[in-house]
């Protein structure tokens, strides 16, 4: 037999009752067939097949039957008709947490939950060890599972529910929860168990991950088979159903229309969609997990031509959020999302989740636009891409290098806390996702996106906006932050090379570039720069006029640093050009030119301290030649 | 899924390992933070014991043939074991929605494993107790020999009836506090605190409608259950066939309508949770 589960024309209705049921008002019913009550078809006469060792995908969107299969293919409810075969043993792991018991340890669990699935006590004791470093909480294990995080739990259900070596496994959203780490060696556990001819059976709301892990995907919609086969093909049946059954209400200004769906909103420009997948929407942190806008439940507050007002709400767990979608111009969208109260002190972050078209293959920084590694193209794989934008407040992405036809996320109006990524669609679904990390913790309850469409105009001028380098003028000559560091700057080009002009402590032989904040005075421009390893502040105050460009260093020293010698460094690719001119002179030193320091900063008076390094002015005679 | 009947009996025999591991699992967690710890399970007993015992040998005198604290045990001792794994068990599959929501096993496993639980620890008291009567009474005869008869009826009796308030109580909420009124109410309908016998003693001092409700604490099957003990430990004479065979029929009665709502009702009752 090569099936491992034959389903044949499985239907489940469910009764729901407005209130509990109350034995005054209903006492005979368990004795009868059939009780009153409302009739919900969770699933409709669902036959399909599938073979042995394949991982098995099953998409759809909330109330689609997803979990009811799941539930009546491990035996934990009964299907009202319709038959099943499922052959050999079954694990399952359904809905978040496990069959645990909160009192007891987690050793005490493992067996637990081992008799409860039908293995002697003996296999477990065999299993016990590997289960408990697979779970990677040795620490924990002889603690009450009262006192694990979420995280620790879904470990240690994971390990145990994969250490009993089930024929069938069917896991139910569980592996979206958890650190990347232990994701990574689930996904491992997962794949070498179906290479021994394990079954695995996986609902989930990752369309990316479905597409790349799942050999076989099949897509219900209201209780039926909308679609199963090949990824590519069953995603697309889904998005299909996401972004016209959906629909809850569409914006529109110009040739540019929003169509609001449940909990994400998709981008129609012109005769192009621009967002793909579950379009634009956001997703809530909380205990490691995602939990998706898509879950949310959505009632429109109101509706017009250009503007629309929503409220998600995550019922059960009586969170909310207000959403304010206008489109401001035809190429310029106003995203407003406000947390409630509850929600903000629940949540552990909000992350902005953007999934744009696949012919956006460069994103774009403020500075500068960049193609695409080749390997974020391809595969699954939770690039952390762009992990040094965490200071830059907005991501876009562009259709290529020469045209600048893009589409921009601003982030601008947000508090600069957080982190931006850049992840790929998967090969199924040429696209990317944008993302972007607010912590709640920081006081950002509302959040102010703008959404720049497909515009030359647009573009150059988020350009011309963001494109700003703090720094002082002398002339053509500039010293700006540019990437990260101090630099000369001539004619808007770059003099000096990475790390620029800084502060070597004389303690570390590759320090990261410092975060820079800038404070603009009327005696000039103050730059701080905290290190990020150093509990060192640079204190750099600069000022520009036509005689030239004079600056001077100060270190606010934090805490107590050995061997601290620190010295203020200048570093050119090629020559210095002659005609720069620096006062007091400089003088060659270990990794570029030195420039003198005060004598009496190389004892530290005691911490906290503050004390002036250096200082000078470096003009030009003349014009440079680049 | 096509299941008959000994199909489901042999996979629920199939879990005595899983019944014994919920059973030492609801020990453990009951009595986990408390200094004395299993103390407590005789503790409350011998208690009940000298406060009942205070009452009806000195302030309202029971005429009893034994001495009261050893009159009173033999039928204090089988009722709560009862009293306790009904009012335990009515909300147990509630309880455990942790693990039936997540989890398939034959869902009778879990009033099964809250009955045995209680059960063991009935078997202790019992085997401490039944010196007292033997040695003191000199109760010692071949009628002894009977005493699994009420035990297992008992059982029998007392896991039918949780089962079923169990799957009672997962469709209605409303259960559990029924059973508790049930509990309070059946305690003095049944002969514990006095002999049987008694009923009849009073039987013109009361008004005339009682007197038919009086009657009907004969046919309670705790009654017969308690008589069946003291016929054997008191009177070291055999239990009545009446009262075996009353019991008996009442219990198998109860085991098969409780078996057919798991049957019908076990393999949907995650739905309800």
């Amino acid at each position: 037999m090569n099936a491992a589960i034959q389903v044949s024309q499985l239907t489940k209705t469910y009764r729901i009752h407005s209130h509990r049921q109350l034995l005054a008002t209903q006492p005979f019913s368990l004795l009868r067939r059939s009780p009153s009550g409302d009739l919900l078809v969770a699933l409709d006469t669902v036959s399909f097949e599938i073979p042995r060792g394949r991982i098995v995908g099953i998409i759809g969107h909330n109330g689609s039957g997803k979990s009811t299969l799941l539930k009546i293919l491990s035996g934990v409810t009964r299907q009202d008709s319709g038959t099943f075969t499922c052959h050999g043993r079954v694990t399952s792991l359904l809905e978040l947490g496990v069959g645990f018991e909160t009192e007891l340890t987690g050793r005490e669990n493992i067996y637990l939950y081992g008799s409860l699935i039908g293995l002697s006590r003996e296999w477990i004791e065999e299993k016990e060890r590997d289960i408990i470093a697979f779970a990677g909480i040795p620490d924990y294990i002889d603690l009450p599972i009262k006192t694990y995080s979420s995280g620790m739990l879904i470990r240690l259900a994971f390990s145990t529910a994969i250490h009993t070596e089930p024929d069938i496994l069917l896991l139910d959203e569980v592996l979206g929860v958890g650190d990347d780490e232990f994701r990574h060696r689930s996904f491992q556990a997962i794949q070498k168990a179906v290479e021994r001819g394990v079954t695995v059976v996986i609902v989930s709301h990752g369309l990316a991950f479905v597409g790349s892990f799942c050999s076989m995907v099949m897509c219900l919609h209201q209780g039926r088979v909308a679609a199963m086969g090949p990824a590519e093909h069953v995603v697309q049946v889904y998005m299909d159903l996401v972004s016209v059954r959906d629909m809850i209400g569409e914006v529109r200004n110009g040739n540019t229309r929003l169509r609001l769906t449940q909990g994400a909103f998709h981008v129609e420009h012109g005769d192009r969609m621009l967002s793909v997948g579950k379009g634009i929407g956001l997703n809530l942190r909380k205990w490691d997990a995602d939990f998706s806008s898509t879950e949310a439940g959505v009632d429109i507050l109101e509706l017009n031509d250009r503007t629309a007002c929503l409220r998600l709400s995550w019922g059960h767990w009586d969170l909310d959020q207000i959403w304010r979608i206008e489109l401001v111009s035809p190429v310029c969208i106003r995203w407003i999302i406000e947390n409630g109260d509850h929600l903000h002190e629940e949540v552990d972050g909000v992350e902005i989740e953007a999934m744009v078209s696949g012919t956006f293959r460069s994103y774009i920084l403020p500075e500068e636009i960049r193609a695409f590694p080749e390997t974020v193209h391809r595969g699954f794989n939770m690039e952390y891409l762009l992990a040094r934008m965490k200071p830059r407040a907005f991501a876009g992405v562009c259709e290529s290098l020469d045209d600048r036809h893009s589409v921009i996320l601003d982030f601008s109006d947000c508090p600069r806390t957080g982190s931006t990524q850049v992840i790929t669609g998967g090969n199924l679904m040429p696209g990317h996702i944008l993302k972007r990390d607010f912590p709640t913790q920081s006081g950002n309850r509302q959040l102010s996106i703008t959404i720049h469409l497909p515009d030359r105009e647009a573009t150059t001028s988020f350009f011309a906006t963001h494109r700003h380098r703090p720094g002082v003028a002398s002339g053509s000559l500039s010293m700006e932050v540019v990437d990260d560091g101090l630099h000369l700057v001539w004619n808007g080009s770059k003099l000096t090379c990475d790390p620029g002009l800084h502060v070597v402590s004389g303690m570390l032989t590759d320090e990261p570039p410092p975060d820079w904040e800038s404070i603009t005075t009327p005696s000039g421009l103050i730059l701080r720069a905290t290190h990020r390893i150093l509990p060192l502040v640079s204190v750099w105050t600069l000022h520009g006029d036509g005689s030239g460009i004079s600056w001077e260093v100060a270190l606010e020293i934090l805490d107590r640093i050995p061997a601290f010698h620190p010295r203020v460094s200048l570093d050119f690719d090629s020559p210095v050009p002659d005609a720069l001119e620096f006062s007091p002179p400089t003088r060659k030193g270990r990794d570029g030119l030195e420039l003198p320091v005060d004598p009496g900063c190389t004892s530290i008076p005691g911490v906290p301290a503050r004390l002036r390094l250096a200082g000078g002015i470096v003009r030009t005679r003349g014009a440079l030649h680049d | 899924m096509k299941h008959d009947s000994s199909e489901e009996i042999r996979g629920i025999l199939a879990k005595r390992n899983l019944i014994w591991n919920l059973a030492i699992k609801d020990f453990k967690v009951r009595y986990r933070s408390a200094t004395l710890g299993f103390l407590w399970m005789l503790l409350n007993p011998v208690l009940q014991m000298i406060v009942l015992s205070i009452v009806f040998s000195f302030i309202v005198k029971v005429p009893v043939s034994a001495p009261y604290p050893i009159f009173l045990l033999c039928g204090l001792l089988p009722w709560n074991f009862m009293a306790m794994t009904l009012g335990a068990g009515a909300p147990s599959l509630v309880n455990e929605r942790n693990l039936v929501k997540k989890v398939y096993f034959p869902r009778e496993i879990i009033p099964i494993s809250v009955t045995a639980g209680h059960f063991l620890h009935f078997l202790v008291a019992l085997a401490l107790f039944l010196p007292f009567p033997l040695v003191i009474l000199h109760t010692w005869s071949w009628a002894l020999l009977a005493l699994p008869i009420p035990i297992l009826l008992l059982a029998g009796f007392t896991v039918s009836l949780t089962s079923l308030a169990t799957m009672g109580d997962a469709f209605f909420r409303d259960t559990r506090f029924i059973v508790e009124a049930l509990i309070m109410v059946w305690f003095y309908a049944t002969p514990i605190f006095y002999p049987i016998e008694f009923l009849t003693t009073f039987a013109d001092k009361v008004p005339g409608w009682i007197v038919p409700v009086l009657q009907l604490i004969r046919f309670n099957p705790m009654a017969g259950i308690i008589s069946m003990f003291r016929k054997i430990l008191l009177d070291g004479t055999l239990p009545s066939l009446f009262d075996c065979l009353y019991v008996g029929s009442i219990t198998a009665l109860l085991m098969i309508i409780t078996f057919g709502l798991y049957r019908r009702h076990g393999p949907v009752v995650a739905d309800h949770m």
